[in-house]
């Protein structure tokens, strides 16, 4: 199979503004997921804008293997119709005066005139769309829509999926329940995707990989949760914010109180989900109270978790010191220095965490 | 009494300059709403020109430009052999000019408010930006489409002062109805004034009162534009 890596290589200057770069890979072959993640303003649009040949950078180059998109030394320069790259912009842009399936047709465009209602057929299959077919864009759900979308920019294969914040325009609930529909929608599409997103949540969820945008460039790119967990400099851990983040599994569920294994150690947390489920716990390092092991008072405490463990590293950052302690799975806490003095902290040393079960976040 | 040949022959010229204004009104129309060109205002202010120029001051140009020495009589008559000034297709090179803003204006407003997204959806899906013109743009404009539409061939039916410059008044050839009835009035002849007056009236109030029961339109968008 030829080369399918998608290389982006970037530079766009504003005018009295700020420049934006970006250089990336990405390896369309095996269907993945990339989130182009950062706070409004990093130019995480733009990017997506450029891959997409609506927007134009000043230098660099975009190509897949050996196909060339952009080429700023040259000018050349792929027009979007070439491209055969699915763009769902923010609000997704279904076309308000044709219905599903003309929508979902107008992406056959490039699909051979007699395999076009064979295909859009098999759309509206898979995403779930049948009886629908009628309806105009805007007798739909947000579910609905965002299904239409989908198909409509699946039609004509495309090579690559570009999402600018798929779900920000909704509220919260429908959120959290697109979300995990989007992911398996992304899955079934089987189309490597590349999504802008500033929501944590849906970067941990939707992402395979990550790409942290700060001040206008790709600071940090890698694994999700090898980005979360461990942010390569402060910039980077200001933006994803100072957490643990960690695969568990549910054993629990029973009045809003979930029980979870978390590498070697269990966690309450609130929320429903099923007995057996993956999911993520994130825990932000403000949340977490140290104890010292000598102090191991028997007084009850409200928190619902307390991990005993052991120190594993000390780091200043800012005027709070960050220590990651081992307590079944790794925990970062973060804590004053007097604090720190007081516990007589140092590495090595038995420590006790506690965290309140609220404080457990559930994700997935 | 009434002067059928000069209602016929409004008509004709309105209906003929709506389809002409159709032609050059909507890509015109579309390059004002999308472009960023920094001519883009001279060329707007060239467009929306006969709505502040009386008419005598625009016919007595086209006037000149028509006359047998003037570049468009001079071009006219070595490609057809006939005569541009005062005759039928010179009246309506004039109301095509007159009335471009009537329609442009309307087309190009709604074509700015079609949302930039979709049609950047369609391009990324592989369509041209001619279909993507044909199948999202236009649809999705029509009501401003009809609007100008019906505005050029109401101002058409009413034009009298580039008429009478460019066309004079032959019967059949450029006596339109507004020439005619000036013509009678002159002639202090009051009841055939009368006798042609109303049909245009009748015809101009059917006309709106239709297009605004069907479609409830807005027939001065420009107004709230910006």
């Amino acid at each position: 199979m030829a080369d399918q890596t998608l290389s982006v290589e970037l530079e766009r200057t504003y005018p009295r503004g700020p420049s934006i770069r970006a250089s990336f890979e990405l390896n369309l072959a095996t269907a993945q997921t990339l989130i182009l993640f950062g706070p409004s303003g990093a130019g995480k649009t733009t990017i997506l804008r450029c891959l997409a040949g609506l927007d134009q950078a000043d230098r660099g180059r975009i190509a897949i293997g050996p196909e060339r998109w952009f080429d700023g030394q040259s000018g050349f320069r792929l027009p979007p119709q070439r491209r055969r790259v699915g763009y769902l912009p923010q609000g997704l842009a279904l076309f308000p005066h044709l219905d599903v399936r003309a929508n979902v047709a107008f992406g056959a465009a490039a699909v051979p005139a007699s395999e076009r209602p064979a295909r859009v057929a098999e759309l509206i299959d898979l995403l779930g769309l049948a009886g629908l077919e009628h309806r105009r864009p805007g007798q739909l759900s947000a579910g609905q829509r965002q299904r239409v979308a989908l198909a409509r920019a699946l039609c004509r294969r495309p090579r690559l999926l570009l999402l600018d914040e798929p779900l920000s325009a909704l509220d919260t609930p429908t959120r959290e329940a697109l979300r995990t529909e989007l992911r398996h929608l992304l899955r079934v599409g089987g189309v490597p995707a590349l999504i802008v997103t500033h929501d944590r949540s849906e970067a941990l969820v939707l992402g395979d990989r990550v790409a942290v945008m700060v001040e206008g460039s790709a600071r940090q790119v890698g694994p999700t949760l090898e980005v979360f967990d461990r942010p390569a400099d402060e910039a980077v851990a200001r933006i994803v914010g100072v957490e643990t983040v960690m695969p568990a599994t549910v054993i629990d569920s029973s009045e809003g109180l979930l029980r979870l294994r978390v590498g070697e150690a269990e966690l309450s947390a609130l929320g429903e989900r099923p007995v057996g489920a993956s999911v993520l716990v994130s825990i932000r390092a403000e949340d977490v109270i140290l104890l010292g092991a000598s102090g191991g008072t028997p007084t009850p405490v409200s928190a619902r978790n307390r991990l005993p463990g052991r120190v594993i590293s000390i780091e200043p950052a800012g005027s709070l010191v960050r220590v990651r302690i081992d307590c079944g799975f790794p925990l970062v806490a973060a804590v004053t220095r007097p604090a720190l003095e007081e516990l007589d902290l140092r590495t090595g040393a038995a420590v006790a965490a506690m965290v309140k079960a609220p404080s457990v976040h559930v994700i997935g | 009494m009434i002067d059928w040949q000069a209602v016929w022959l409004s008509l004709r010229l309105a209906a003929a300059t709506t389809v002409v204004l159709l032609a050059v009104g909507l890509p015109l129309g579309y390059w004002i709403a999308r472009s960023q060109r920094p001519w883009r205002p001279l060329v707007e202010a060239l467009v929306a020109l006969p709505l502040i120029l009386p008419p005598t001051v625009l016919g007595f140009y086209l006037l000149l430009a028509m006359g047998p020495n003037g570049p468009l009589g001079a071009l006219w008559a070595g490609a057809t052999g006939g005569r541009l000034a005062f005759s039928f297709e010179g009246l309506l090179i004039a109301s095509v000019l007159y009335s471009l803003p009537f329609a442009v204006q309307p087309f190009s407003v709604a074509f700015a408010a079609v949302d930039r997204a979709l049609l950047e959806v369609s391009w990324t899906l592989g369509r041209s930006g001619v279909a993507t013109f044909a199948r999202v743009v236009v649809p999705l404009s029509m009501g401003g489409i009809l609007t100008g539409m019906i505005l050029a061939f109401a101002h058409t039916l009413g034009e009298f002062g580039v008429v009478l410059m460019v066309g004079g008044n032959i019967p059949g050839e450029t006596r339109t109805v507004s020439i005619a009835i000036y013509d009678r009035v002159q002639a202090l002849d009051y009841a055939a004034a009368a006798a042609t007056a109303l049909p245009l009236l009748f015809i101009s109030f059917t006309v709106l009162a239709l297009t605004y029961g069907l479609r409830g339109l807005t027939l001065v968008p420009w107004l709230t534009r910006r």
